[in-house]
């Protein structure tokens, strides 16, 4: 079973590490690019397996037996690419290669770094050891539907029954999908593997959002990001819980790290852009909040840019993106339209007036604000000691904001992003058919938990780095310098 | 000016501390109480002991289809959006996720007679906090077709 399990791991990694470097040709050997393409290798391989595990179902459940067999083709034909890819591809550094300043506060960072990450995952296993099949929504959701897709052979369809409708069957597939795969690898229902894939999704997150600060940014960067994240006890106890909110939160940050990247490489590396627009598919693939986040990407990167850039630009920049997201919509359309039931924020509206009616009533709005303003300071059930949101108002307007004309855009983007997904939240519990109260009481914590990488991305992405603040400190540092490339020139010149 | 940056750089230094004091304190804080959770371990989890129970109770039934399920005489709130009646939902969810892919669905009496076996649980959503069993009638028209010693009874309607 150990060989299995294994092997199901390392297939998932090389369908995405395969596609990832014909996409984004090495750049150089740095340790930090290297963690963004496994953390993002590994999120494509366990979204397209996925897919074509639904894609084997749906055609014929005695298929899924032979599910090696499509994979197998798929590893072939991406070894086959490997070797014909032709090495002058290969691009000089996009990223610029920062001096590499060394300073006491980079030490403390690692050994700070170092201590929360071990300390996280000795409590990520002891809570999913002493709840191996998840909290509520682990195996009432996305356990459950995976058993119904491995054991109900030419019946899997009744997974999509409207009697399971507390388990909310129109939710897509990634993660049922994904556990029901490896149980056809291992030959078993072991709780190793949603155990295993809820810890990959967690620490990737980090590994993912520490990496590509540190690559955009500075390695102490970097490392704050991943501090804050990993002292968010709310994300350690959902993603041990095998929620799907921390799943979606790293397809989230997988999209918005691709997107800021994008302007770093060369104009003819149009695979980054179509590589976003699949990790948004993936998104979508996993929670139904996937499509707003959709909408929500397709306005801030896309449609509002138009007016500085020229609708020309704005239309090839998202055709390269529907290229990469179109295949995973069409697939998510089909089992929209074929199996799901509609979602029950739609079925339970009772008609229209019904939803105008709460549309118009202010009370909800204040209602909907105060809980907003409640959740903000205390949804990562931080210690009331602890208060990381306050320290991080604080940490800005000390530190101050540092972001290059080149990145001007996408900063934008990404703040307007944020905006309109959490305007979109608000919005949905305004219009909900559901008791309010309860509504906000069980949800609102999970929304902002979704967002809460992409937050930090950005945010660490427009507050200054250490570096940058210690040569403001000391004046060698202008005010238009803000990469870690001409943090290093300034320290060795300045 | 110097006494200007001075500042900045020690406020900046503040502000650093405390972000990451405030990471570290949150993470530890977390870290001392899910220690406590040790003592857990050695006992099996409370949802594999819950599914165990089934364990006997799946082999007497069809592979597919739809099933009655009651834990009380009032099989409807098990559909009712009332947080008063959590627990008990809980259980009946916690039943469906074990027989799964058979789907369960209360016995309530506009349905039963459509249905060919229902599941009686006498704990009555109350195994997991260690309550005592009690008796439940079946549905009319329905035969114990096996009673499986943990709570568990199967009914099966009476044929013509």
């Amino acid at each position: 079973m150990t060989f299995r399990f294994l092997l199901w791991g390392l297939i998932t990694l090389f369908i995405g590490y395969a596609l990832i470097s014909l996409i984004w040709p090495k750049q150089r050997a740095s340790l930090s690019e290297f963690w963004i393409r496994v953390c993002l290798a590994a999120g494509l391989g366990f979204g397209i397996s996925s897919c074509v595990f639904f894609i084997s179902l749906s055609l014929s459940p005695q298929l899924t037996t032979w599910l090696f067999l499509p994979e197998a083709i798929i590893v072939g034909a991406l070894l086959l690419l490997q070797l014909n890819k032709n090495s002058s591809r290969t691009v000089p550094q996009p990223f610029p290669a920062a001096g590499k300043p060394f300073h006491t506060w980079n030490a403390l960072l690692w050994i700070g770094f170092c201590a929360i990450l071990s300390s996280s995952i000795v409590i990520f296993l002891l809570l999913s050891l002493a709840s191996p099949h998840g909290g509520y929504d682990g195996w009432e959701i996305w356990n459950m539907r995976a058993r119904f897709l491995f054991r109900g052979g030419s019946q899997w369809t009744e997974a999509f029954s409207t009697l399971l409708y507390y388990s909310h069957p129109d939710y897509p597939l990634l993660l049922p999908a994904s556990i029901a795969r490896s149980w056809i690898y291992t030959g078993n229902e072991t709780q190793a593997t949603p155990l295993a894939i809820a810890m990959f999704f967690t620490f990737a997150t980090v590994a993912l959002l520490a990496a590509s600060l540190s690559l955009l940014r500075s390695t102490s960067q970097g490392l704050l990001a991943g501090l804050v994240l990993l002292g968010t006890p709310y994300f350690l106890r959902r993603g041990a819980n095998q929620y799907a909110d921390v799943p979606l939160g790293f397809y989230f940050l997988a999209a918005l790290v691709l997107l800021n990247c994008r302007k770093r490489l060369p104009e003819s590396n149009r695979g980054v852009l179509a590589l976003a627009g699949t990790m948004v598919g993936f998104s979508a693939w996993t929670k139904n909040e996937g499509l707003l986040f959709l909408g929500a990407i397709i306005l801030s990167f896309f449609i509002l840019p138009v007016r500085f850039k020229g609708w020309k630009h704005g239309l090839r920049q998202m055709t390269r993106f529907l290229l990469g997201l179109m295949p995973i919509l069409i697939l998510l359309g089909y089992f929209k339209t074929a199996l799901a039931p509609a979602s029950d924020l739609i079925s339970e509206q009772q008609g229209l007036w019904p939803a105008i009616e709460r549309l118009l009533t202010f009370s909800r709005y204040w209602e909907i604000s105060k809980a907003f303003l409640e959740q903000v300071f205390s949804f990562g059930l931080w210690h009331p000691y602890t208060s990381t949101p306050l320290v991080l108002a604080y940490y800005v307007l000390l530190a101050g904001k540092n972001v290059d004309d080149k990145e001007q855009s996408s900063i934008r983007s990404s703040v307007a992003l944020i905006g309109l997904m959490t305007l979109g939240y608000f919005f949905t519990y305004v219009l909900t058919p559901r008791p309010l109260k309860w509504h906000l009481d069980t949800s609102l914590n999970r929304l902002f938990l979704q967002l809460w990488p992409s937050f930090l991305f950005i945010y660490f992405l427009i507050v200054r780095t250490p570096e940058m603040a210690m040569l403001a400190g000391s004046g060698k540092l202008k005010p238009s310098l803000g990469t870690n490339f001409e943090v290093g020139q300034a320290q060795k010149y300045g | 000016m110097q006494g200007l940056n001075f500042d900045y750089v020690t406020r900046f230094w503040v502000g650093l501390i405390l972000a990451v004091v405030s990471a570290l304190l949150s993470n530890f804080f977390m870290f001392k109480s899910t220690l406590a959770l040790k003592s857990k371990l050695v006992r099996t989890d409370a949802i594999t002991t819950y599914e165990k129970r089934f364990e006997g109770l799946k082999l007497f039934l069809p592979p597919h289809g739809v099933v009655g399920y009651m834990s009380g005489s009032n099989p409807e709130i098990l559909d009712k959006f009332d947080v008063a009646y959590a627990q008990i939902q809980q259980e009946y969810r916690l039943a469906q996720y074990a027989v799964a892919p058979i789907i369960l669905r209360p016995a309530t009496d506009d349905v039963v007679q459509n249905l060919l076996f229902v599941i009686i649980d006498e704990y009555g959503g109350g195994f997991l906090d260690s309550q005592p069993p009690k008796k439940i009638a079946p549905p009319k028209n329905f035969i114990l077709l096996r009673g499986f010693g943990n709570g568990l009874l199967l009914y099966r309607r009476e044929l013509p």
